[in-house]
């Protein structure tokens, strides 16, 4: 047996997460020397806050995509688990101070506990039915959440009376726009916190092992004894997981949740940071600090566009062009 | 379009009908589109690699001659092939590469197979198969197997394996060996029968359940079902037994290296390291993974279908001291073979199928080809 010299050892931990960062590194250099404004610590400060949100979904959807699935539904679930969360804050909070009057700490506490349990139930148990449809009804991934992705969204405008939900709450919008360290905006900091916990998950447990064996051959995975429905099961439960602690973040930013659009195309979003960040669309291989480095170019991508005042309309097209080539360059350092 | 595929098929003396989905097809009639697809273009050299794997006898015959017409027809082939007598019946040259080197060019006709097996393996073939053991009268019951059903596929089929015993399973393509292998794993459902395991009536509701009782099950498709191509040795050793390298959750990646060195070291697999992508191991050497991966469950019964199928003659030789050595440690072993050779090299007792049910069983000196293509076809009930 040879071992690795360390020089090979280093080409497989870039192969893995490095090629994402290298171009995170030379994209931050870019924006850094065309713009004074870019590298000031307000600045990336508010890049981290503003791709949290989607960045916590994509995530997810890292564990979705390396089993072999892909989940269209986010954005709407989304929405949806801001407008529960609202309507619980809202509704649910005075009647359950009434009937356990007492025990409780104050009802704005109370109703900050509420909003918090029903958004990531919510999003817990909307993910919890894209697996069931999947892996009971043994529907290919991408139709069964295009039809939840239908759904969530019908039913949040519902709900909602197709308009905007606030809330009164001091403690869910103290929350929302709290910092930690004094520096690092909460939703940033947990997605960070996701990003180091699913990633040990994914890379270092059996769990994270029988993802990656199902996504990259669900029938070698079955003869293995591995339970494959299961693996993908629990998959869409780690998304749905994010996309509750993400919706819930965003209603306390804005103490408020658009029920139209909330979440919208935060599904395509999520999908292409998981690209950019190395996984395979097939499935089998990905890393949750590779879809994190893909997060943190979106965001810069979409900041200096508009610091260099190009048109929000023509944003669309450098993204696509950010999405494309990654997978170009990525392609490339695989067949080699 | 539809016509020409018909001639084409005809000439091959294919049944398969030319409006017909291929994934619904035989293994083996997927190989005759498949040959009559490379016969279409009109090419002056034509390739195979291993065409004959999945093919029988009558089928290789008809190959043979479609090969004979276009060699007739000023038309050169290179085959590719492990089966050592049929490169003696087709070629008029052969070379034998080892290692990825040439190492020796030898007129077909007058190289005999011992000689062209030693040129492959590098060293004197003293035996390719270890002696055969002759198993104990009173050796316990392992597994039994009674009326075992599965749809159409299997069908009342009953037998019984003991301790340290290797039961050969012969038949021809499509005769139902791995369905039987497969519903007795719980990788397909069961319609019918009971199974035994230590004489203990066994309801497996899932692959899982079988492997906890003891059963291991070493597919036939290897790149389909058996190994994940993209990931390394140590992650293919240890995909089955994960939860015995796993403190808490965590997976302790140190003793998976060691498992899965150990196990390479032992089976000799040749590799860089226990990081090696299974993708860039020869067949043999994926083969030797995947026995690791099913004895890494610990087992006591273990179902090897087509263990040798495209594997070298060196690996070939290894995979049956294995099977040997495995037996003789008390592991019961079901060898279900194409290769009659193969079965009657290792067992001393054979169950032969035919359409789903069990045609016979043949022990110690019925165990022949005659008397196995007698059942297999039919012939003799």
């Amino acid at each position: 047996m040879i071992e690795l010299t360390p020089s090979e050892k280093w080409k497989k931990v870039f192969r893995c997460i490095g090629g994402p960062y290298l171009a995170l590194i030379v994209l931050f250099l870019i924006c850094a020397l065309t713009n004074d404004v870019f590298a000031k610590p307000a600045n990336l400060i508010n890049i981290l806050r503003q791709v949290s949100y989607s960045g916590m979904i994509a995530l997810g959807m890292t564990f979705v995509i390396v089993g072999g699935g892909i989940d269209l539904s986010v954005g709407s679930l989304f929405a949806l688990c801001g407008v529960f969360s609202v309507l619980a804050a809202n509704h649910v909070t005075p009647w359950v101070m009434q009937s356990m009057e007492g025990f409780l700490p104050g009802s704005d506490l109370t109703g900050f506990l509420i909003a918090a349990i029903v958004s990531v139930l919510t999003g817990l148990v909307g993910a919890l039915i894209n697996g069931a449809v999947i892996v009971l009804g043994k529907l290919p991934p991408f139709i069964a959440t295009l039809g939840t992705y239908s759904i969530f969204r019908s039913l949040s405008l519902y709900f909602a009376d197709a308009g905007t939900l606030s809330t009164e709450n001091p403690v869910i919008s103290d929350f929302g726009s709290s910092s930690v360290f004094g520096f690092l905006p909460t939703p940033a900091f947990i997605m960070l916190l996701l990003t180091a916990v699913l990633g040990v998950l994914l890379s270092e447990t059996s769990f994270g092992r029988h993802v990656c064996a199902v996504g990259s051959n669900e029938r070698v995975a079955r003869y293995a004894g591995i339970h494959t429905g299961r693996t993908q099961f629990l998959t869409y439960a780690v998304i749905g997981l994010c996309v509750g602690i993400s919706a819930f973040l965003f209603v306390g930013r804005l103490s408020s949740v658009s029920s139209s659009n909330a979440g919208l195309l935060y599904e395509l979003d999520a999908i292409a940071a998981v690209i950019i960040g190395g996984a395979a669309m097939s499935g089998g291989r990905g890393s949750l600090w590779g879809t994190l480095g893909g997060v943190l170019i979106l965001g810069i991508v979409s900041n200096i566009l508009d610091m260099w005042g190009v048109s929000v309309n023509l944003q669309g097209t450098v993204k696509g062009l950010v999405i494309i080539i990654s997978v170009l360059i990525q392609r490339k350092d695989h067949a080699s | 379009m539809r016509r020409r595929s018909e001639e084409l098929l005809k000439r091959l003396h294919s049944t398969v009908d030319p409006e017909e989905m291929v994934s619904a097809l035989s293994v083996a009639e997927k190989q005759m589109v498949e040959i009559a697809k490379a016969f279409l273009e009109d090419s002056r050299i034509l390739i195979m690699d291993e065409p004959t794997t999945v093919l029988n006898r009558d089928e290789t015959e008809i190959l043979f001659g479609i090969m004979r017409e276009f060699t007739e027809r000023c038309g050169s082939v290179i085959f590719i092939s492990h089966k050592l007598d049929e490169v003696r019946e087709i070629c008029d040259e052969v070379v034998v590469l080892r290692d990825g080197v040439l190492v020796a060019d030898r007129d077909a006709k007058k190289v005999s197979s011992r000689e062209l097996a030693e040129l492959m393996v590098g060293r004197e073939l003293s035996q390719v198969f270890p002696p055969k053991q002759k198993v104990p009268e009173d050796a316990p019951e392992t597994l039994r197997v009674e009326n075992l059903s599965s749809g159409k596929a299997v069908r009342n089929v009953s037998f019984v394996l003991h301790r340290g015993e290797i039961l050969g399973m012969a038949g021809l393509a499509g005769a139902g060996r791995t369905e039987v292998a497969e519903t007795i794993c719980a990788l397909r459902r069961r319609t019918g029968g009971k199974i035994f395991v230590h004489g203990k009536e066994q309801h497996f509701h899932c692959p899982a359940d079988a492997m906890k009782a003891g059963l291991s099950y070493l597919s036939e498709d290897r790149q389909g079902t058996a190994i994940l191509t993209g990931a390394s040795v140590e992650w293919n050793t240890t995909l089955s037994s994960l939860s015995r390298y796993c403190r808490w959750l965590f997976i302790r990646k140190k003793e998976c290296r060691n498992a899965a060195g150990a196990y390479a070291e032992k089976f000799e697999t040749k590799m860089n390291s226990t990081a090696d992508l299974l993708c860039h191991l020869s067949g043999g050497n994926q083969q030797k993974v995947a026995i690791a991966k099913g004895l890494d469950t610990q087992p006591d019964i273990f179902i090897f279908d087509e263990p040798t199928r495209g594997v070298d003659v060196g690996a070939r030789g290894d995979i049956y001291r294995l099977i040997h050595e495995l037996a003789d440690r008390g592991i019961s072993c079901l060898l279900i073979s194409s290769d009659l050779q193969e079965i009657i090299g290792n067992c001393n007792r054979v169950l032969v199928m035919r359409d789903g049910c069990l045609a016979g069983e043949v022990r110690d000196d019925q165990v022949n080809e005659k008397e196995m293509m007698y059942l297999a076809t039919g012939v003799k009930k």
